[in-house]
């Protein structure tokens, strides 16, 4: 049975379990490196970006009831370059679809499985996401409202356990070491990952009452961000930038310095498992939006079928050896942080949000007029 | 006799829905082909109004002779001329409440096979039927699946009447509906469906009669068979369908608007549409202080998660993690797995599978020998397996508080679908770890969120989620604050308490 409909707070819950544990992980050492100890910044300013693109793009799509950004785009921009522009996004989710799992491979390589084949990993996880994106999109929206309270506890426990450890003096100098221009480079970084809300442009085409969800939206990519922000300070706090910029993964380090009465100790296999979740949603989500997208560009009926190959040229792209800092730093900051950012996320979105304003006002004057 | 066998069952279609005629030896003669070699189908004939032929017809044991002599045959007896007139005014004078008339051969056959004796009289159209059932059935005791500490003691027993009157007895209120069902071209067993009117959805109604009528099987030994035959997903491993032997718990759920499906000739009574939680509570719950209510089901959904796990953990982190372990806690088990010959994930196997052995044994054994069982499984698994140096001791304190956690389920069924799934999760954590074992609980939480009872999602009121369901999963509120039925039940009076209105809301 293929479930389409959703609510506008599955709407949250989608964006908190695709984007908390992803953005928390990669956007925190580049900003790190860049921002120091004003990292949090960075965080709070890209969580601003990130809700800004969400707020646009949920605006956006109101405009356009039950239409996703493939059909409007041609409605507002005309038929070929509308469909460039459909085009131009769902290359960027087919590989970007690519690129999480990717990017997840070698997480997990790095931390809990070293020794394993890397296929298998990939091969298992692309098992599963088939098996609940072929089931629809109010599917995955029920397994957010289920995994994302338990991935909210995945991130939150760590902090709370190590909360004792906290030392302020970490904090300062603030600003004056790093200046306005680094603090906000370093928020790019963090911008782009929350970026990634611009599925919204699709997925809110299948919310049944629109009532509050521009809001639910907002405050889904704002709780998001406000995570990245507390686990730069978690990092920041507990160790110092110092110490946390050489780490790959620097809330990782939070989460293995935990100790409970020295009972409970390293549970970073534990937590990986429960972040792992977070994954899954991302890309069940992203295989949804590509395969529909795609479906509907090119004009099929049946958007499962597309599910198949595009599932495939993503385990393709995963399986390709990449090194760790080919997958998570160059591509995300040279190549998603200049152009995909200012163009596909924010440039597109808020482009065509106003040359939907300004047609609306011409046609609603035009209606006046007669 | 083979060719009357084979005259019996070359008797069409048209035949059987035939009118029993004015003649009653063409009758009998007819009848007497269809019931051949039926011994319990007694033919019973005798005259009334001194010259004129009567038959009496029933199957001996299921029906209540003393008063079918007493009120039926002498009345018909000594009754005078005027009365055979008509078959009406025949039936008229008998005095027993129920009695109607047929007319066909087909329903004379359903009639007596029903346990209903049949009356026909020479020269008179048709035949009286005379609701004078009756057979054995074992008295109403407590359920022995569903055993409760506080809480009525009654149980449904084998008799859909019985059953029926049970669930009445509760709910006094003429909003109370059951609709019957025939299922089964043998064993014509009777099914019943019960909703309370203006409560329960209108589709998930419509949804149930649509299936079971649409059921086409030779017989139906239990109301499994019926519960298999509506599920939406038979290829799932969660029960879709609640089963109960406890008439409250059948009238709660009626007055959630759900459905009740009773099948004759058995205890089991299924609830649709069911979801998750519901799986997971137990009457009890409602009898008890909310506080403890509440407890008790956080303590029900912890051990959930132990009886699926538990093994699993012990493998991956044993086989993958050992960091994770605090050291001496490490020593320790290394300490007792010295001596051990197998890796982990064998020794969780053999013990795994030893002890679901050990628990079907126990189940299908006579309760004398059952015993016996026990203690020898207790045995060789608690003592003699860690002294021969087979299992460890940590396997052992593993295995048994998973099996223990499975028996807290209130459901049997979903403790039989944990206890299932535990295999596959083992097998992937000893091949890839913590990995591995997330990646099952990813599978089952998705198909979780796929599965729909009924149209009702199988994780409701969780995913999708509703602020007022949240007062009847994870707490058990006070009965008070639930002033609401749970919406994606029932529909139209969701009004549960409250009415009264010096509330303000």
């Amino acid at each position: 049975m293929i479930d389409m409909t959703l609510t506008s707070r599955q709407i949250f819950w989608m964006m908190i379990s695709m984007q908390i544990i992803m953005t928390l992980l990669l956007t925190t050492a580049p900003a790190f490196q860049t921002a120091k100890q004003d990292a949090w910044i960075s965080a709070l300013i890209g969580t601003g970006i990130g809700c800004g693109i969400a707020y646009v793009c949920a605006k956006l799509n109101l405009m356009f009831p039950g239409k996703t950004l493939i059909e409007y785009s041609r409605v507002l921009v005309g038929k070929w370059l509308g469909g460039l522009v459909a085009s131009l996004y769902l290359i960027f989710w087919i590989s970007l679809f690519g690129l999480i799992l990717q990017q997840f491979k070698m997480f997990i390589l790095a931390t809990i499985l070293p020794f394993t084949p890397p296929y298998i990993i990939v091969l298992l996880l692309i098992g599963v996401v088939l098996y609940l994106t072929l089931h629809g999109v109010g599917a995955i929206a029920r397994c957010c409202e289920v995994m994302g309270p338990i991935i909210v506890f995945g991130v939150l426990a760590p902090v709370l356990f190590a909360i004792n450890r906290v030392d302020f003096d970490q904090l300062l100098p603030v600003f004056v070491d790093s200046g306005a221009f680094a603090i906000f480079k370093g928020a790019l970084p963090t911008a782009t990952f929350l970026g990634d809300c611009i599925l919204m442009t699709v997925l809110l085409s299948f919310v049944g009452t629109k009532r509050k969800v521009v809001r639910h939206a907002v405050i889904g990519v704002l709780v998001s961000g406000m995570f990245t922000v507390l686990s730069v300070f978690a990092c920041l706090l507990i160790f110092g930038y110092h110490v946390t910029q050489g780490y790959p993964y620097p809330f990782l380090i939070v989460v293995r310095s935990i100790s409970l009465s020295g009972v409970i100790e390293n549970l970073d296999a534990f937590l990986i498992a429960v972040w792992i979740m977070s994954v899954f949603v991302k890309l069940a989500l992203y295989l949804f939006v590509s395969s529909y997208g795609t479906a509907q560009l090119i004009g099929i009926k049946s958007w499962v079928k597309l599910v198949w190959p595009i599932a495939a040229i993503g385990t393709i792209m995963a399986l390709i050896p990449l090194n760790y800092v080919e997958s998570s730093i160059i591509i995300p900051t040279k190549l998603f942080v200049p152009y995909t950012l200012p163009t596909l996320m924010s440039g597109l979105p808020l482009a065509m949000f106003i040359i939907a304003i300004i047609r609306r006002k011409k046609t609603g004057a035009a209606s006046a007029g007669k | 006799m083979k060719g009357a066998i084979s005259e019996q069952s070359q008797l069409s279609d048209a035949a059987m829905k035939a009118k029993l005629s004015g003649n009653l030896e063409e009758n009998v003669r007819v009848l007497g082909t269809i019931f051949f070699g039926c011994e319990d189908v007694i033919t019973h004939d005798f005259s009334v109004d001194g010259q004129r032929k009567a038959v009496t017809v029933y199957l001996k044991g299921m029906i209540n002779t003393e008063l079918l002599d007493r009120q039926v045959l002498s009345i018909l007896k000594s009754a005078d001329s005027s009365t055979f007139e008509s078959l009406q005014v025949a039936r008229e004078k008998l005095s027993v409440s129920d009695s109607r008339q047929i007319g066909t051969i087909e329903q004379f056959v359903r009639e007596v096979m029903g346990a209903s004796p049949v009356i026909m009289i020479d020269s008179l159209e048709g035949a009286i039927v005379v609701g004078l059932t009756q057979y054995d059935k074992r008295s109403i005791e407590e359920p022995q699946a569903e055993s409760v500490v506080r809480g009525s003691r009654d149980g449904f027993i084998e008799s859909m009447t019985v059953n029926t009157s049970l669930i009445r007895r509760r709910l006094r209120t003429p909003a109370l509906k059951f609709v019957s069902f025939k299922v089964g071209r043998y064993s014509e067993t009777t099914v019943r469906i019960g909703y309370i009117d203006g409560i329960a959805k209108p589709e998930v109604i419509a949804e149930v009669s649509d299936k079971i009528s649409q059921i086409d099987i030779d017989g139906v030994p239990e109301s499994a068979t019926i519960e298999e035959w509506i599920e939406d997903d038979n290829y799932s491993p969660f029960p879709q369908l609640q089963s109960t032997e406890r008439p409250d718990v059948a009238s709660s759920a009626l007055l959630e608007g759900r459905v009740v499906i009773l099948t004759d000739n058995t205890p089991i009574v299924l609830i649709a549409p069911t979801t998750f939680w519901s799986l997971m509570q137990s009457s009890e719950d409602y009898y008890e202080r909310f506080l403890i209510g509440t407890l008790i089901r956080w303590l029900r959904y912890l051990f959930f998660v132990v009886a699926l796990l538990a093994p699993s953990v012990y493998v991956a982190i044993l086989t993958f993690h050992h960091e994770m372990v605090p050291t001496t806690l490490l020593l320790r088990i290394a300490k007792s797995r010295e001596e051990i010959p197998f890796p982990a994930w064998m020794e969780a196997f053999i013990m795994e599978i030893t002890f679901e052995a050990l628990r079907e044994a126990g189940v299908r054994l006579p309760k004398q020998i059952g015993s016996a069982v026990s203690i020898v499984g207790a045995l060789v698994i608690g003592q003699a397996a860690i002294q021969a140096g087979i299992v460890s001791a940590p396997m052992v304190m593993i295995v048994a508080i998973t099996g223990i956690s499975s028996f807290m389920l209130p459901q049997y069924s979903m403790s039989v679908s944990l206890r299932m799934l535990r295999f596959p999760i083992m097998i992937l954590s000893a091949i890839v770890g913590l990995y591995g074992l997330i990646i099952c609980v990813i599978v089952i939480i998705s198909h979780l969120c796929i599965l729909r009872s009924f149209g009702v999602p199988y994780l409701s009121p969780i995913a999708p989620i509703t602020a007022n369901g949240l007062k009847d999963t994870l707490i058990r509120a006070p009965l008070k604050k639930m002033k609401r039925r749970p919406a994606f039940f029932a529909k139209g009076d969701l009004i549960r308490n409250g009415r009264r209105s010096d509330d303000p809301t």
